[in-house]
């Protein structure tokens, strides 16, 4: 019987569940150049996208459904950042020098405490995940807000040539009264002859703070919960770094719950 | 009965004789240093525990509880048991280690993966550049980027090295070797599962950090016999460690 999707999960459930069906355990370390600043026209806050991902298995064994992040935590090697890992969702992608746009995934529908919702990520982010050549573009995202409403646009001006994993935060730049995207269905650049833009919405499975360094960030379901999202096969976990423009490495790790159907 | 099922059965199992405690203690007496150039600089610490042979009746402990006493303020602490993939003699050898085991997870059977842990075992001197050849999260062999040694390093000096474009994991070490210079060390390469992790840089030192795997994770991880649990930390200071470990048997 399903445990953190329902409105009333038990911790018996939870541990009878991974004893029998057993807890995925990892350790991930990443690294990345530095990065471009952001200004207060493209998010205000400088982030690092780690390029690599994960991607969860294809598949779990016979009566699992997924997984729960019930266990987590991060760290980098920075003082005065943060970092937060989720669930991630290519959303859309542009080529620079053709603004030629091509259509991603929209935001899943999650079972959250017994209640089927479409999601809408309220952490956007534009992602160069080619170095862009362009001086100052403006880059214009096309959107479905959280209510379902779409055409809304969300408008933000670049720093020349940003470097590859250089994240802008798109969220501050979304229509007014808007607090989410469900989806994405156009992207465009003013100018630029080359580099390759992503939009990532993402579900967080941990926001992490670092005032000195290293500290790391550890939550837990019991102690403090995030909105218990399943992790289902074949999706992605991404990681970001936010505060500084330096070198980053990430160190991160965590233990998953099997949810059972 | 055979899986720990609820908070019940634990309590049933610590107060009916298949509770286990091991305390234990860890000293990094030489300050370390970056060996693959990362800016956590981080010490590994000779096994804390290796699990006995399981007492009659026992297939498993399960590890409940886990406390750190840190004799430095800074620094975070990785609980981990590590698989030992092989062994670089710079200049002169590879001795392949063990693959990163299969586990069941999710009711399903897969071998996982890891970051690759890179240990300085014995320090030697002049520059190097090495690559590791691994199976990478997918199945596929891959190489790692030159990657430049600091071949001086103390023993226990230990950190990550990055991976090929975007892997994020390894299943196995098939070889490595060095891709350029004339320097020489011994190297230790480790696949990490972790256990949890110990943060002391927000408490003052005398204090004692706690792991509660009952209800923080929510279930505690499984250890065999012979198995081995170390501990991962940084800065790369001088400090004493010390601690506790507690289980219960899993019962046949």
């Amino acid at each position: 019987m399903a445990n953190f999707t329902t409105a009333a999960p038990t911790l018996d459930a939870a541990i009878a569940a991974t004893a029998t069906n057993g807890m995925m355990q990892r350790m991930y370390y990443f690294r990345s150049a530095a990065i471009t600043a952001a200004t207060t026209n493209s998010g205000s806050v400088s982030i690092i996208r780690s390029p690599q991902r994960i991607q969860m298995p294809s598949s779990n064994g016979s009566g699992i459904s997924g997984f729960i992040a019930t266990n987590v935590w991060g760290f980098n090697g920075a003082a005065a950042t943060g970092m937060f890992f989720g669930l991630e969702y290519e959303l859309g992608s542009l080529a620079v020098s053709s603004n030629t746009f091509t259509d991603g995934v929209a935001m899943p529908t999650k079972t959250v405490r017994g209640a089927s919702i479409t999601t809408a990520a309220s952490l956007v982010f534009a992602v160069a995940t080619v170095a862009v050549t362009s001086t100052t573009p403006t880059l214009t995202i096309t959107y479905t807000d959280q209510d379902g409403n779409t055409g809304n646009t969300a408008s933000l001006t670049l720093p020349t040539s940003p470097a590859i994993n250089t994240g802008f935060y798109v969220t501050p730049h979304l229509a007014s009264g808007d607090t989410g995207m469900r989806d994405v269905t156009n992207i465009s650049i003013s100018t630029g002859t080359a580099g390759t833009i992503k939009v990532y919405g993402v579900l967080p499975l941990m926001i992490s703070q670092q005032p000195v360094s290293p500290l790391a960030t550890i939550l837990n379901c019991m102690s403090a919960p995030l909105v218990p999202y399943l992790i289902e096969p074949n999706e992605y976990i991404g990681a970001y770094r936010f505060g500084a423009t330096a070198a980053a490495e990430f160190f991160y790790g965590y233990s998953l719950t099997p949810e059972t159907t | 009965m055979a899986a720990l099922a609820s908070f019940n059965d634990y309590l049933n199992r610590a107060t009916s004789g298949y509770g286990v405690q091991r305390h234990w203690g860890a000293e990094i007496a030489t300050a370390t240093a970056a060996v693959v150039g990362n800016t956590l600089i981080f010490a590994k610490t000779p096994p804390i525990y290796t699990v006995e042979t399981m007492p009659s009746g026992v297939t498993g402990f399960r590890l409940t509880n886990a406390s750190l006493y840190n004799s430095i303020q800074t620094g975070v602490c990785i609980l981990a048991k590590l698989i030992d993939m092989g062994t670089l003699v710079v200049g002169t050898s590879f001795t392949d280690g063990a693959a990163m085991p299969t586990v069941t997870e999710g009711n399903s059977s897969r071998q996982i993966n890891s970051p690759i842990l890179v240990e300085m075992t014995t320090a030697g001197s002049g520059t190097a550049n090495i690559t590791i050849t691994y199976t990478n999260q997918d199945g596929s062999s891959a190489t790692t980027p030159s990657t430049a040694i600091t071949t001086t390093s103390a023993a226990y000096s230990a950190g990550f090295i990055p991976l090929n474009g975007n892997d994020y994991g390894a299943r196995d070490i098939t070889t490595a070797t060095r891709a350029s210079g004339t320097g020489t060390c011994t190297l230790k390469f480790w696949g990490v599962i972790p256990l949890g992790m110990f943060n002391s840089s927000h408490q003052i030192i005398g204090t004692v950090s706690n792991l509660n795997f009952l209800t923080e994770f929510p279930t505690p991880p499984l250890l065999s016999a012979g198995d081995s649990i170390y501990l991962l930390s940084t800065p790369g200071t001088v400090r004493g460690l010390k601690g506790t470990l507690s289980f219960v048997g899993e019962q046949a």
